[in-house]
């Protein structure tokens, strides 16, 4: 800075800018919730980040109005006009904007929903260890074991539970379970992209090998693939088939040896399971073989294809909770329209998204039609599906581009499985999967959230992306538009917000700054900390203010007018700023 | 010369200044009443905003008094003028304003019959809802029956959402109860579109509801004042405003001007909580004491008054008038 008096103002904002965190520190520490112990460092300087993103603005206009009052006085500088003096501050102050808008817009939604995310992981752990307990106590041990391992993938540090865990698996007498992640991941699809005529040479290669299931396999896929066209390729194809299926049905397994015999016979019926598309029984039935015998190439590769063709139609559950202690949305509820005129309402108590997949958790759909409930279910946890939905047989809306699956299976126990649990109406499907078709887009469902006391609360863990995205069309799900609309406004108004109070605080620090060089005496100093508190007040009521004409002009003349209101209103705030500003003398 | 001129200028001031924050203040609570019951029709709308002026009118007239006289406290010191006529003008023109302003109003204004508000100014239809702790959802209004009704409790283990099929609603002063399905649900009676102005907990709104509260109660207890007497009206009036403005002390109390003015806002608004305080408590205590209750009803205006005559003594005695002028001067 130019001179001592804007370093001077320079250092308070600083300051200030550092008393405030610490401040904020110091109060989520005094309201720090019930959290796992290695949760609460990460929750408190999360929650002192929102109260400072909060309060910046409250923060900044008091900053800078002391610093203008007190250090930058026309004797402490060169005498140049006062617009010349704060330049290179303005320029601060548009910085400090800009980092304010990338921190507001970009990881303050985060950090909200990770607050809201660690408490409610702390609920759910201790859920878990007590149900982990109960369940040890009463000898379900592999129960309890999952349950513990769930716990401990929630709260890894909890030497105690860990010990627990450990007597547990003394007690099994077995070794820590298989993760299902270290299973070996499918292999390649030999035929995906291929042409017919390529899969039949395939099929014709293993013919020769006397592979009899591998050339039924592919030469059934080369006619498959070959659709209705019944040319020369296809014909040859389901020869070629028939001729392998032959082969096999017609091997004597009495001139077998004993372990060869069992193997046949193991793969002859996986794969009669195969063939008639009970895909569920022929995965666990291949994953037994496959365990049974590692080197037997037809056993793993049956049991890739009919894991590809399960995860068509479900879910492993281990997946779905391992996704437990990760953030995402939570509480959303939407209405599910339907082309059939029947209503659907869905509840889901939280969302994740990783790479690539995303999981639900507590899950409940209520349908319901001329004054009778036609469904209600529930279902603990749901995947998205992605693939192509035969919209119109599940009456849908045309053009519903997802569904999530509620069929959960366990990756190794064909006991443990999760369906929809029906409180009320039928279930009664149009296709064999349980699948519920979605009407939103999978990238509006974060906007879906329940209403709750408070909008602001609800909405401020939303990126502004998604209630962007979202905004146009979600009417349609039971959302009510003018709330999105609102938020929307009044997140794109708090950087003009900022910059404005930051101008008007200079302003007036510079109008009520020290009229000598004395320095006040030290009682005044005394007073600094209230500075926030009415600036905070000041912000409240400016805010408030808006939020009044935002709201009138969204519903009396729709969003885009409002918008443009709003731009032109905090444009001309923004120069009346300047113009006060830079209409300051030096004297 | 000057001085006095300059000390003129501050009733024409005030004036302006409370011309301004009437119609500001008024205006923006007469634009949340439009958009908390954008869902009644424009007509009722229209009545309804009608039926409320007069008492908006009334509740917001001695906070732009009292604003009025605050923002002209900077002008005062900003450019000192005639001390006498510089106290006497803006508190004179206050007292007029607050009292016979607020006497003329509370005669010429009659407020009309409030338009019956149905079920459909506090449901939305087709649109979830909070609703006494619950989410609601409807499918259809009509009048006082709501249709197709979904509610979603808080989160529980069991099922959270309830089909309550056809709801009958029943409106009882600021209660609303929806009775369907065999459950009963009440919640404070909240416009559909009020919801727009609902925003998360936290101190700064809780200090500015506080705030407003406390403005509300003024604006009552005036309004208490005047139909039990004019005199204790007037004296309500002269309390208030000389309190607020010999409060104005504080904009010279130290030789930081930004701090002394942080100072004075602080006073004022301690001001608004003493007299609650006074009205809501002790005097209800001391009454039944001293079981002299008409006298000890007086007794948040006495304490204003006797704070204020402090107050004036000290700038009197004690502070220069003109100390901005003075500090330049020593520089």
């Amino acid at each position: 800075m130019r001179s001592p008096g804007a370093r001077g103002a320079l250092s308070t904002l600083f300051v200030f800018y550092l008393l405030a965190f610490a401040a904020f520190l110091l109060w989520s520490i005094l309201a720090l919730p019930d959290l796992f112990p290695v949760f609460r460092w990460p929750y408190l300087w999360t929650a002192a980040f929102v109260h400072f993103v909060d309060y910046a603005i409250p923060v900044t206009a008091a900053g800078l109005a002391v610093a203008y009052s007190l250090f930058l006085r026309a004797g402490s500088g060169d005498r140049r006009p006062f617009h010349r003096l704060v330049g290179s501050q303005l320029t601060l102050l548009v910085v400090l904007a800009i980092l304010y808008t990338v921190f507001l817009l970009g990881f303050y939604p985060r950090s909200r929903t990770l607050l809201t995310e660690l408490e409610d992981l702390t609920r759910h752990g201790r859920s878990l260890l007590e149900a982990a307990r109960q369940d040890s106590r009463q000898g379900r041990q592999q129960a309890a074991l999952d349950a513990y391992e769930r716990y401990l993938g929630i709260n890894r540090r909890d030497a105690t539970v860990s010990g627990e865990r450990d007597e547990l698996l003394q007690a099994m007498h077995a070794a820590p379970p298989a993760v299902a992640g270290k299973e070996e991941p499918p292999a390649p699809e030999p035929a995906e992209g291929q042409q017919p005529h390529e899969l039949l040479a395939i099929a014709k290669a293993y013919f020769l090998k006397e592979d009899w299931f591998s050339a039924n396999y592919f030469a059934t896929l080369a006619e498959q693939v070959s659709g209705d066209r019944r040319d020369a390729v296809s014909r040859e194809a389901a020869r070629l088939a028939a001729r392998a299926w032959g082969e096999i049905s017609s091997r004597d397994p009495n001139k077998m040896e004993l372990a060869e015999r069992r193997l046949f016979q193991d793969k002859k019926r996986g794969y009669e399971l195969y063939q008639r598309e009970d895909y569920l029984a022929a995965y666990y039935h291949f994953l037994q073989l496959a365990r049974g015998y590692p080197g037997d190439g037809d056993a793993k590769r049956y049991l890739d294809l009919s894991r590809k063709q399960v995860l068509r139609v479900t879910y492993f559950l281990d997946e779905a909770e391992r996704m437990d202690p990760l953030p995402g949305p939570q509480g959303l509820l939407f209405v599910n329209a339907r082309a059939d005129g029947k209503r659907e309402i869905v509840s889901i108590g939280k969302m994740v998204a990783t790479a690539g997949e995303t999981f639900f958790k507590d899950l409940e759909v209520l349908r319901f039609d001329a004054g009778r409930v036609l469904l209600h279910s529930q279902a603990p946890y749901g995947k998205l599906d992605v693939s192509e939905t035969p919209a119109a047989a599940q009456g849908q809306a045309p053009g519903a581009r997802a569904g999530i699956l509620l069929h959960g299976i366990d990756r190794l126990r064909r006991e443990r499985e999760s369906v929809p649990r029906v409180l009320a109406g039928s279930d009664r499907r149009e296709e064999p999967r349980y699948l519920l078709t979605l009407a939103p887009r999978p990238g509006e469902l974060a906007a879906l959230r329940a209403p709750g006391p408070s909008g602001r609360t609800r909405l401020g863990s939303v990126g502004l992306d998604t209630l962007w995205l979202a905004r146009g069309g979600i009417g349609a799900f039971g959302q009510m538009e003018s709330a999105l609309s609102l938020e929307i406004l009044m997140r794109l108004l708090l950087p003009f917000a900022f910059l404005n109070l930051g101008l008007l605080a200079m302003a007036l620090g510079w109008s009520y700054r020290l009229a000598s060089s004395r320095r006040p005496p030290a009682a005044a100093y005394l007073v600094i900390p209230l500075f926030p508190l009415a600036a905070a007040l000041l912000t409240g009521v400016y805010l408030k203010v808006h939020r009044t004409l935002a709201a009138f002009a969204l519903l009396a003349w729709g969003f885009n007018p409002a918008l443009i209101g709003l731009a032109v209103l905090e444009g001309a705030i923004l120069a009346v700023m300047l113009i006060v500003l830079a209409g300051r003398g030096a004297e | 010369m000057l001085g006095v001129k300059n000390a003129l200028r501050l009733p024409a001031l005030f004036l302006l200044f409370f011309i301004l924050l009437g119609v500001l203040l008024t205006g923006l609570s007469l634009l949340e009443l439009r958009v908390s019951h954008f869902g009644e029709p424009p007509q009722t709308a229209r009545a309804l905003a009608a039926s409320r002026l007069p008492a908006l009118l009334l509740e917001r007239f001695p906070a732009a008094v009292l604003f009025a006289l605050v923002l002209t406290l900077f002008p005062l010191y900003r450019r000192p003028g005639n001390r006498f006529f510089s106290y006497l003008l803006p508190m004179g023109a206050a007292f007029v304003v607050l009292a016979f302003g607020g006497q003329a109003l509370r005669g010429v204004l009659a407020a009309p019959r409030a338009p019956e508000l149905s079920a459909a100014g506090y449901f939305l239809p087709q649109r979830f809802q909070e609703f006494g702790g619950t989410v609601l959802y409807l499918e259809a209004v009509e009048r006082s029956r709501l249709d197709g009704v979904v509610v979603l409790s808080a989160p529980a283990a069991g099922p959270r959402l309830a089909y309550l099929g056809v709801g009958e609603v029943r409106l009882a002063g600021e209660k609303v109860t929806l009775r369907g399905g065999g459950r009963s649900l009440t919640a404070p009676a909240r416009p559909a579109y009020a919801v727009l102005f609902a925003e998360a907990e936290d101190p700064v709104r809780s200090l500015l509801a506080g705030f407003a509260a406390d403005l509300a109660l003024v604006a009552r207890e005036l309004g208490v004042r005047y139909r039990a007497s004019l005199p204790s009206y007037y004296f309500s009036c002269l309390a208030l405003v000389f309190s607020f403005f010999t409060a104005g002390v504080f904009f010279r109390i130290s030789r930081w001007p930004l701090a002394n003015v942080l100072l004075a806002f602080l006073v004022m608004r301690g001001y608004l909580f003493l007299f609650r305080w006074l009205r809501e408590g002790v005097a209800g205590e001391l009454a039944k004491l001293a079981g002299a209750p008409r006298l000890v009803g007086y007794l948040p205006e006495a304490a204003l008054l006797a704070l204020g005559a402090i107050l004036l003594l000290v700038d009197l005695l004690f502070l220069p008038f003109d100390r901005r002028g003075e500090e330049l001067a020593g520089a």
